[in-house]
């Protein structure tokens, strides 16, 4: 096993360890307040690439399976992950996958980055919303009144973040990788 | 002040001795089960964590300080449910609009994470994270084309730093109130100040425990030497299905 394979394993580690610490972190912004585990999400597509960004979603995901309270509000279990809200977690691995393959495409550029994270976060909503939906069994108009409007300043904020941080904290990275 | 919450703590009860394999296996039937919103099930898990706790001596003190948060988090929740979930007001506070259903419910959402919590924090508490790591990699090893070992090794690093991490948050945001960055109203400002010195010492540690593993010669095919469970070390485990199971009925 190379040394370059064994550090993405622990970066993916990483980012899925970040993802479930964004679930204990509130930004108090507005009448929803916002949980950082998105932010993680996206920031592991952009500074992972596609393949270790799916991993470090999918490893969130495991974790949270095994019940280790890593979702939202400090819940677990198999029973989370299928529940109303687990589209929204199936999303983030897909989200993840998408933006680092997207941001690798692009060459790393600014554009490139704004334009992966917008399809990112719609990527999540593109399976969170009509999870909801089949799950609760609402009109597609409620499912988007309470799973995706109330939401979108809190996730426009948390994808300007992700950016940020991605050119803040990707020179140091490439560093370490070479 | 260190955490200690999801942290291992040191100790030599029965816990601590009872196999990983058949801890995980327990702790996966009770985070499963815990679906179950019959009554039965909530007052035996209740009763069941308190004795566990009782039996692994955990600093209770600290850790009844550390989740003073998570007691306001469950009351917010409760409230929330008491006053937004439709049904008949309660006579006797009718004009605080206090529903019956509400208080059913958010009883039952509030103990139910509670226990998730409790049984998270006795878990990690008497598992170190290497027996996780050769758990899971036991778990998997039947299922033909994974790489179990790496999986494990995978799972138990994102809980090793998921607690690191918090702790981390912990140290910043006492470091950005010291500075009195609390003044600040700007949400990217806060962003960035607050998780930038997370990440970066994320990133630092990552380099020392990548080469720490390449030292000391990590590979995927290393064998794991994992001792045969003797019988005792089940009756636990099968206790607690025959009582699931009875409850069950």
């Amino acid at each position: 096993m190379s040394i370059s394979t064994l550090r993405f394993s622990i970066l993916s580690s990483m980012m899925a360890a970040l993802m479930a610490m964004g679930a204990y972190l509130h930004l108090p912004i507005g009448p929803v307040p916002i949980v950082l585990t998105n932010l993680f999400v996206l920031l592991s597509g952009l500074l992972l690439g596609a393949r270790w960004g799916f991993i470090s979603a999918a490893l969130y995901l495991l974790v949270g399976a095994m019940g280790m309270p890593v979702f939202y509000g400090g819940k677990g279990g198999l029973a989370h992950l299928f529940g109303p809200t687990g589209g929204y977690l199936f999303g983030f691995v897909l989200s993840a996958g998408m933006v680092g393959f997207i941001s690798h495409r692009i060459r790393y550029s600014l554009l490139g980055d704004i334009i992966a994270v917008i399809i990112g976060s719609l990527v999540i909503y593109a399976f969170g919303v009509p999870w909801l939906k089949f799950m609760t069994k609402i009109t597609w108009g409620k499912a988007f009144m309470i799973g995706m409007i109330p939401f979108l300043v809190g996730d426009t904020i948390k994808a300007v973040g992700s950016l940020v941080l991605a050119r803040s904290a990707r020179p140091m990275l490439f560093r370490q990788i070479g | 002040m260190a955490r200690i919450a999801f942290h291992y703590i040191p100790g030599n009860t029965f816990l601590h001795r009872w196999d990983a394999r058949c801890k995980f296996l327990a702790f996966l039937f009770i985070m499963a089960t815990l679906i179950q919103i019959k009554l039965s099930f909530f007052f035996f898990y209740s009763v069941l964590l308190i004795f566990l706790f009782f039996f692994s001596r955990p600093p209770l003190k600290s850790l009844a300080r550390e989740l003073k948060f998570w007691g306001i988090f469950l009351s917010i929740l409760f409230l929330f449910h008491s006053f937004l979930t439709p049904g008949v007001p309660l006579s006797a506070v009718s004009y605080l609009s206090i529903k019956k259903e509400g208080l059913l419910l958010g009883g039952f959402v509030c103990w139910r994470l509670g226990l998730m919590l409790g049984y998270a924090i006795l878990f990690t508490s008497v598992t170190r994270p290497r027996e996780l790591r050769d758990t899971i990699a036991w778990f998997l090893k039947p299922i033909p084309f994974l790489p179990d070992r790496r999986i494990g090794l995978m799972v138990s690093m994102t809980w090793r730093f998921f607690y690191r991490f918090l702790d981390y948050k912990e140290e910043v945001i006492l470091a950005h109130e010291a500075r009195l960055g609390g003044f600040n109203r700007n949400p990217f400002k806060k962003v960035k100040s607050l998780l930038l010195p997370i990440l970066k010492k994320a990133l630092m540690e990552v380099e020392e425990v990548s080469l720490a593993l390449a030292v000391r010669g990590y590979h995927d095919q290393l064998p794991i030497s994992l001792p045969h469970i003797p019988f005792y070390q089940w009756i636990p485990v099968f206790a607690l299905v025959v009582i699931l199971f009875l409850l069950f009925l």
